[in-house]
């Protein structure tokens, strides 16, 4: 009999969460913006959306407090891995083709001023910006370059290849916890910055401490992204080879457990985007309407 | 080919000269699929089985494409990246993930590589340029560039064989407009210039064996490299190569799938084939492989005049010159001419038939085997039959055996001489050292003789639970019948059977027959045509003479008639049978049912089966009717009929004297009211309904059945009345052929009635046909529209 109640009081706490995870709202956003919108990024408040359109070319911001969209630019690529720095920023990234070869430029947009600022121009070989304590590291042919407002980068990370790179206090540490030949993908620190999410190709979402020592593998969903430093938000496709069959998001702790799908998988649902406080999550889909979801997370 | 340079040349013009280096260039290649999953693509071919690994996958072909593609770009210094290099589940990857690896990998351009499928019954081959977007409107741009710039060097293999040779490139939101802008998920996410590339068509299965050699990947792979190259303006290569498929140049491929063009040809397997330079040596040589392909080629070659040899077994060698030309691949596809060192010789014939022997069949077609493959134009002029019967040659195993069969069934009983004159060649060109005669007989049956049908030409059908019936002298295959019966109304829509409801003999049996129950019910008063296609056989194939066609009315059988119900036949209890005057029976037992009725809440059915097939009575008494008949008065009887033939007969009683008055010949399917004159009774005498018999007539086919009755009708009309006809003319009397009948009202059918109150001879016009009647007095009932006439007439032959 101990052992039986010893059994449930441990399991008691995990329902009470499995309960506790409820969507208080969802609701279509920018139903009347005019045109289909993709890729959609929650600023860390939840207070502004990047997104773009059909094809990634140009980027917009949206700001909830007045409802109101400004276009950001209107450039090649913009769309594809936009950020909002923690410095107020945003970041994103260009492209040009200068025969047949690709250029791209990495950029910074500061919303107040509205003023546009070339952190590095026509690279060949860039790196996504990684955001850190007061601007962006931006890697590409050129070397590493450090916006100037950076004092205290922090922890930050970002892949490369096959590898998840962790950069801690200056020092890079690479690591490969996990065999993937086509690379890994969409690295991310938990909001607390004591945990490392990235997706490898072909092995599904891992997360790792700070050390490189796996603590889960959570499947092959894809673009995944913190939703509180507990949770984990993601879009779980399936396809025919050629296209979409099925598309939804769903919602996991951070071990693999407590899954919940939070749409339904022929919604077509895609592209999730969270903020910091774990209460907010955008999405969009096939047909490029957004959707905000309030979560309600009592643990 | 003409065309395919010009495009691949107005395509160069297009896209403008850019100038890159090879090391300049990152290309992402991803090839489509992975892991033998749900999602791969598996084509079963000779010898693999279903899901085998080493049988033909999509994803198979597209890594050894992709791979081939890598080390050629990478031996001329490009970098690369690949989503796989492997096939296992784990590469299998989303399709929005390679995309978003395509776009982090900082390459320039993306290529997906995929072959295609029809994904129904027909077959093509060729390739297909597939970019995100509408056509023409690329979401990326120069997307399309790549599309319509691979197209013409795909197109310019020689060692396939494209069904379509004109270039098709897409928007993939135009190609798969069910998708809305979804699209292909590969090309949804990239920023860069990509296209999905559907290289051939994998369900083709002459090309699914060649995409069972990795080496033709590799041509696709230097097609797609060719492409890269003129993109980018990469400068030329110095090297060439030579491809093509070594093949019979006559011995046809014996299989049943789809075949285009040359791929008829039989491949020849682990044919060598030598590539000579200018001063005889020997630098390349090349062994065909056992997946039925016969593809060869030699790789980056220098450029120069050869001389390729191919030896295969069984077949001639084979020396070619050749050139190779740098950046170019040059095809030689060869036929080999197979050794036949002996002259031809007919081993075997059918049909073999000796003197005593059986006839055979009327329709048996002719065949000869041989020991080589003939050359069929001179073995077609060789062959004489006599006495001459026209028919049409086809040929098997690879043109080893020649089959001749007659456009219509050989005469009966007739003496048949087959002759292959020496002049048959077989495919090498040498004649048969000797002629080639047999003989056969041949039976005295030509046609698939029909021993009944319903509904005959003019007959009246009840409209509701209608089924057609044909009935012939042997069983007939049913497997193609629904294609051979077909029944159309009065505009000629198609009206439907109740498929499911057919029933039909088995394969053997003492005769055929199939019933094809009629979906819906008729419309009473319309109507229909029914037709038997000629094409209605046996199972040897022996087939109707000629079409039928038979229209008919459809009517109501259960109209309200004349006269008064005398049997109901409710209970059937009051019908016993009479062991005494039954005769050569199994089984007869009646019962009552609720199925099949015409009124009331039952009828009755009769399930009898004979004992043979002639001779047979079956007799069932009954007192119940009460009322009485004089030979002035018709019994009218409602049957539901078995097509069997047989024979329903009345029998009426007075003070001991019992007369049988035949009421109708059951050949007929479903409802219909018959009526019998009783003139045979004797007049003045009141006759009771003391019996019902079931007369057996001889036919394989009148042996078991089921018959319902329902109420029986004491008129004294016929079912109709009797009515004054003025200016009636009945002519000539006597008659030898025919009787025909004038008066002021059209005249809508003729009945000749014989003393003993049957039906001889009726027809639906104003004329009867009296040859086949016996010499004799009868009664002519002449129908009007509102009545009938009665006339007597007499019948006298010379």
């Amino acid at each position: 009999m101990r052992r039986l109640l010893l059994f449930l009081a441990t399991c008691l706490p995990l329902l009470a969460i499995a309960q506790g995870v409820t969507i208080t709202s969802t609701e279509p956003l920018l139903a009347d913006f005019g045109s289909a919108a993709y890729y959609p990024v929650l600023s860390a408040d939840g207070q502004k959306l990047l997104f773009t359109g059909e094809n990634q070319q140009g980027l917009n911001l949206y700001n909830f407090s007045d409802q109101k969209v400004t276009e950001i630019t209107t450039a090649e690529r913009a769309g594809f891995g936009a950020q909002f720095g923690k410095d107020g920023r945003i970041y994103y990234t260009t492209q040009k083709r200068v025969d047949g070869l690709c250029y791209r430029s990495a950029m910074s947009y500061d919303a107040v001023t509205k003023s546009t600022s070339t952190i590095v121009a026509d690279q060949r070989i860039l790196q996504m910006p990684c955001m850190v304590n007061g601007g962006a590291v931006v890697k590409s042919t050129k070397g590493t370059i450090t916006t100037s407002g950076v004092k205290d980068k922090g922890t930050y990370v970002y892949t490369k290849g096959s590898k998840v790179i962790v950069v801690k206090n200056g020092v890079e540490k690479s690591y490969s916890p996990v065999e993937s030949y086509a690379g890994y993908l969409w690295a991310s620190l938990s909001p607390d910055g004591q945990k490392v999410m990235f997706f490898a190709a072909g092995k599904g979402i891992v997360v790792m401490d700070l050390n490189g020592n796996v603590l889960a593998q959570l499947g092959k969903y894809e673009i995944p992204c913190w939703l509180g430093n507990n949770y984990i938000v993601a879009q779980n496709s399936k396809d025919d080879g050629y296209t979409y069959t099925s598309s939804q998001i769903v919602l996991m702790k951070a071990d693999g457990s407590n899954f919940k799908a939070l749409t339904a998988p022929e919604s077509m649902t895609m592209q999730p985007t969270t903020d910091a406080a774990g209460d907010k999550i955008v999405y969009t889909n096939a047909e490029g309407q957004l959707y905000l979801m309030k979560v309600n997370i009592n643990e | 080919m003409k065309k395919i340079l010009l495009t691949i040349a107005t395509a160069m013009m297009a896209i403008g000269a850019y100038a890159a280096q090879p090391s300049d260039v990152h290309i992402y290649i991803n090839p489509g699929h992975g892991g033998h999953d749900s999602d791969d693509r598996n084509v079963v071919i000779e010898p693999f089985s279903s899901g085998d690994p080493n049988g033909y996958w999509e994803s198979n072909s597209n890594l050894a494409k992709g791979l081939d593609m890598r080390d050629i770009l990478q031996s001329r210094g490009f970098k690369v990246t690949m989503s796989r290099v492997t096939n296992t589940s784990d590469d299998d990857l989303g399709l929005e993930t390679i995309g978003y690896l395509a776009n982090n990998s900082g390459a320039d351009i993306f290529l997906a590589i995929h072959s295609n499928a029809t994904g129904n019954a027909s077959r093509v081959n060729f390739p297909i340029g597939l970019y995100r977007g509408y056509s023409g409107k690329p979401q990326v741009a120069k997307s399309d560039v790549l599309a319509n710039m691979l197209q013409p060097y795909l197109l310019s293999n020689q060692a396939t064989v494209w069904t379509s040779t004109t270039p098709s490139t897409y928007g993939d939101w135009t190609f798969y407009p069910d998708w809305g802008t979804q699209g292909l998920g590969v090309l949804r996410v990239l920023t860069i210039p990509g296209m999905l590339s559907e290289g051939s068509f994998h369900d083709y299965i002459p090309e699914t064996y060649r995409l069972m050699n990795n080496d033709f990947c590799w041509l696709e792979a230097w097609h797609f490299v060719k492409m890269i190259d003129q993109y980018f303006s990469i400068p030329k290569y110095t090297v060439g190569n030579l491809a093509g498929c070594i093949t019979d140049s006559r011995i046809l491929r014996d299989k049943d799938y789809i075949m285009y063009g040359r791929d008829k040809l039989n491949p020849l397997m682990g044919a060598k084939v030598t590539l000579q330079n200018s001063d005889s040596t020997v630098v390349a040589t090349y062994t065909t492989d056992s997946l039925y392909n016969g593809y060869y080629i030699f790789k980056m070659m220098t450029p120069g005049k050869y001389r390729i040899k191919v030896n295969a077994n069984d077949h001639y060698n084979v020396a070619q010159d050749v050139q190779i030309v740098a950046d170019t691949t040059m095809y030689a596809n060869i036929g080999m001419n197979r050794i036949r060192n002996t002259a031809p010789e007919v081993v075997s014939y059918s049909p073999v038939w000796n003197d005593g022997d059986s006839a055979v069949l009327c329709n048996i077609p002719i065949t000869m085997t041989f020991n080589w493959d003939m050359d069929t134009e001179s073995a077609e002029k060789a062959f004489t039959i006599t006495p001459s019967v026209k028919g049409t040659f086809t040929w098997e195993d690879t043109n080893y055996k020649m089959v001749f069969t007659p456009d219509e069934p050989y005469q009966a009983n007739t003496k048949y001489t087959v002759t292959l004159a020496k002049s048959a060649m077989h495919g090498g060109g040498t004649p048969m050292r000797n002629d080639v005669t047999f003989s056969f007989t041949t039976d005295s049956r030509r046609f698939l003789d029909v021993i009944g049908q319903f509904p005959n030409d003019g007959e009246n059908v009840h409209y509701s639970g209608a089924a057609i019936d044909i009935r012939c002298d042997r069983p007939i295959n049913a497997t193609p019948i629904f294609s051979q019966i077909t029944l159309t109304d009065s505009a000629g829509n198609e009206v439907a059977f109740n498929k499911r409801g057919m029933t039909n003999n088995k394969t053997t049996g003492s005769y055929g027959f199939i019933r094809l129950p009629i979906l819906s019910k008729l419309t009473v008063g319309a109507t229909y045509t029914l037709s038997f296609d000629g094409a209605i056989a046996d199972y040897n194939g022996i087939k109707l003479e000629n079409p039928i066609v038979a229209k008919f009315k459809a009517i109501d059988a259960s109209a309200a008639k004349n006269g008064t119900v005398v049997a109901n036949f409710e209970d059937a209890t009051q019908y016993t049978l009479n062991t005494s005057e039954s005769t050569n029976y199994k089984s007869a037992v009646v019962s009552n049912n609720t199925t099949y009725k015409l009124f009331d809440s039952k009828s009755m059915l009769l399930n009898y089966t004979f004992t043979g097939t002639s001779d047979g009575v079956i007799s069932f008494n009954t007192s119940a009717p009460t009322e009485t008949f004089t030979s002035n008065d018709y019994l009218g009887a409602h049957i539901y009929g078995d097509v069997n033939g047989n024979k329903v007969v009345a029998e009426l009683s007075a003070d001991g004297e019992k007369v049988l008055v035949p009421i109708c010949d059951v050949t007929f399917d479903g409802w219909k009211y018959v009526t019998a004159p009783l003139t045979s009774l004797t007049a003045n005498k009141a006759y009771k309904l003391t019996g019902i018999r079931l007369i057996q007539t001889a036919s394989p086919m009148s042996t078991t059945g089921k018959i319902y009755f329902d109420n029986f009708i004491k008129s004294n009309t016929g079912g109709v009345n009797k009515v004054a006809v003025s200016g009636l003319k009945v002519f000539p009397s006597p008659a030898a052929s025919v009787i025909s009948v004038t008066a002021d009202k059209k005249v809508e059918g003729l009945q000749l009635i014989g003393n003993n109150g049957v039906v001889v001879a009726q027809s639906d016009a104003s004329s009867i046909n009296v040859e086949g009647v016996a010499n004799g007095a009868y009664l002519l009932r002449i129908k009007v529209a509102d009545g009938f006439a009665i006339s007597k007439v007499v019948v006298a032959h010379k």
